[in-house]
């Protein structure tokens, strides 16, 4: 179910991104910080949260 | 004095907008009183109790000389007001979730909160490294706000 809201999530900010170019512009920007940041996030903030719930457990 | 116009995220999806009329040369004349209203009732934990955060911290930064005045939903304008009431110069600031105003401009909805979106650390490195506030700047230009 996340998976089709996920999908859903991204056809209707498509569709936003086409209303004007400026909305555009900060869309393409967004996404691509999203792109390269989501791996390390993974990596530091995940990776340190699961491995100090088992520290801590 | 050196006064950072620029944004002050508080958590990820709220954000004080500044209007253009918040000039640093009255800044150095004396004391400079502003209105931040609100889109959060009085002490409303979370959004009403960080407005009044922000706003004492703003004053004891300045020393005093920049006195912030919180008016919270419904008090000088509604909820969902503060967005006009800041780009026509009826406040100075306002602080709210700027995807309330989606109708001005869907672009808002970015620099504040979409689905599955970055999270607030992942936002705040968009905004200062990432091309975030150029971008936050240009669309601000439209509706005589900075952040």
């Amino acid at each position: 179910m996340i998976k089709t809201f996920g999908k859903l999530s991204k056809e209707v900010l498509a569709d936003t991104a086409a209303k004007d170019p400026l909305t555009r512009k900060v869309y393409d920007s967004y996404m691509a910080f999203l792109a390269g940041v989501k791996d390390w996030g993974e990596l530091s903030e995940t990776g340190y949260r699961d491995t100090r719930r088992l520290a801590l457990a | 004095m050196k006064t950072r116009r620029r944004e002050i995220l508080v958590g990820a999806t709220v954000a004080v907008a500044f209007g253009a009329n918040l000039s640093a040369p009255a800044i150095a004349q004396g004391i400079k009183e502003l209105k931040l209203v609100t889109a959060w009732p009085a002490n409303l934990p979370g959004g009403g109790t960080s407005s009044e955060r922000l706003a004492q911290s703003i004053t004891a930064m300045s020393d005093g000389r920049l006195k912030v005045t919180v008016y919270p939903a419904g008090s000088l304008v509604k909820a969902f007001e503060v967005f006009d009431a800041v780009a026509s110069g009826v406040a100075e600031m306002y602080h709210s979730a700027d995807y309330y105003f989606e109708a001005k401009s869907p672009v808002l909805n970015f620099f504040c909160a979409i689905p599955y979106g970055l999270t607030a650390d992942e936002l705040v490195s968009w905004i200062d490294f990432g091309g975030g506030q150029a971008l936050w700047d240009e669309a601000d230009a439209q509706f005589n706000s900075s952040r």
